[in-house]
């Protein structure tokens, strides 16, 4: 499990991150930083209780990588690539996802409430009883993946697209859905009531 | 501390397995069964289990007990009951603190749920049982109740630091501050009580 050790600027609430004794808003270069994060992405396969809160990360490919118990929250991802990449018990809260290719991704029991995702694609996936309560998800594909329990109570969704995907027990209620489409999904198997406001 | 989440077929319910690195002794919460995965989780790494807390008398949460102590016979199940499965256990309260592998436990009884419904707190971390799960209170038979149990889950969630985890019986973790500011149902003024008024 992470611990939320306070950043050691004096007056910092934040998390340190990873091999750091501050957050990323205090690193002393951030740059360098962000490119030695980079190298240890690509030298190890898989990842655990580690924080990784707050930093930016653009332009990352993600591959093969498997993360339990991590920590992304207030992360920005910004035209990343997850390929088979599996996140277990991952935290994601009040992150930004815009234009992430997600494909054969398996995200399982992680924190996705109050995030933001816009212009994603999640194909051939599997997001398994992943808590998307809350989010602001604005012109999304989900494709031919798995969303069995996952919960997106209360989420604002315009321009999403749920296409072939498997709802059995997904959560929708309190949700407000506009212009969002569920074709050729087990929709009579999801929970859509009661509907949030419009 | 390390954390194993384990998922209990064929309840679909969570149990947890907290961990102190240093002494290798453990704690499991809620076992809705006890299968070789989580067997083999303790026992390849030669985990010493000190206790196991249930947060509710279902069997998605205590079915797995009358194995545990079969495998694991000095292990103690710590609960608001007398006994589960017909085990004895050592009955807790609210308010008490345990101290087990390691671990300064705090019990949060949960009366207006149901008399042996229990949160345990671990440093940051909530184990919340049926009381509260993602976007959702659990559910309790009359409006009374629920008006108390909110109001009581208000208490604690604003009191703890935001970024507390919470680790529900069911579905996926959530964090106390995304509750307490965005849950419906803890939000509902229909269940709010005047500040003057005593509860409990």
């Amino acid at each position: 499990m992470f611990q939320a050790v306070p950043c050691a600027e004096e007056g910092c609430t934040n998390p340190r991150i990873y091999s750091s004794e501050y957050c990323f808003q205090h690193q002393p270069n951030p740059q360098q930083y962000l490119e030695q994060i980079k190298r240890f992405f690509t030298e190890q396969d898989s990842f655990a209780g580690l924080v990784f809160a707050y930093i930016p990360f653009e332009r990352y490919d993600f591959p093969n990588k498997t993360f339990y118990l991590c920590d992304f929250s207030h992360c920005t991802f910004r035209d990343c690539t997850f390929q088979k990449t599996s996140f277990r018990v991952c935290f994601f809260d009040k992150a930004q996802l815009t234009r992430v290719k997600g494909l054969n991704l398996n995200i399982y029991n992680s924190l996705f409430a109050t995030a933001k995702i816009e212009e994603c694609t999640f194909h051939e996936s599997n997001i398994i009883l992943a808590n998307c309560n809350w989010i602001e998800c604005t012109q999304t594909s989900f494709k031919d993946s798995d969303l069995y329990n996952s919960r997106f109570v209360g989420a604002k969704m315009n321009k999403v697209e749920f296409l072939d995907c498997n709802l059995l027990n997904t959560d929708f209620s309190l949700s407000q859905r506009e212009e969002t489409s569920f074709k050729y999904c087990n929709l009579q198997d999801a929970i859509l009531e009661p509907e949030g406001p419009v | 501390m390390r954390l194993y989440y384990h998922l209990v077929f064929p309840h679909l319910s969570n149990t947890y397995l907290v961990v102190s690195e240093e002494t290798k002794e453990g704690i499991l919460i809620d076992p809705g069964s006890l299968d070789i995965h989580l067997v083999q989780t303790i026992e390849k790494n030669q985990y010493a289990l000190k206790g196991v807390l249930v947060t509710g008398n279902t069997p998605a949460h205590t079915e797995g007990i009358p194995t545990l102590l079969r495998v694991y016979p000095p292990v103690q199940v710590f609960t608001a009951e007398r006994s589960l499965e017909e085990c004895p256990c050592v009955s807790i309260h609210d308010g008490d603190v345990l101290e087990l592998g390691g671990f300064r436990i705090e019990v949060i009884g949960m009366p207006a749920y149901s008399r042996e419904a229990v949160l345990y707190k671990i440093g940051n971390l909530v184990f919340t049982g049926d009381v509260l799960t993602a976007g959702k209170v659990g559910a309790v038979l009359n409006t009374f109740s629920r008006t108390l149990l909110i109001q009581r889950l208000r208490q604690y969630l604003s009191q703890w630091d935001p970024e507390t985890i919470l680790f529900p019986g069911y579905g996926p973790p959530s964090k106390a501050g995304i509750e307490v500011t965005l849950n419906a149902d803890l939000n509902d003024p229909h269940f709010f009580l005047p500040d003057s008024q005593p509860i409990f």
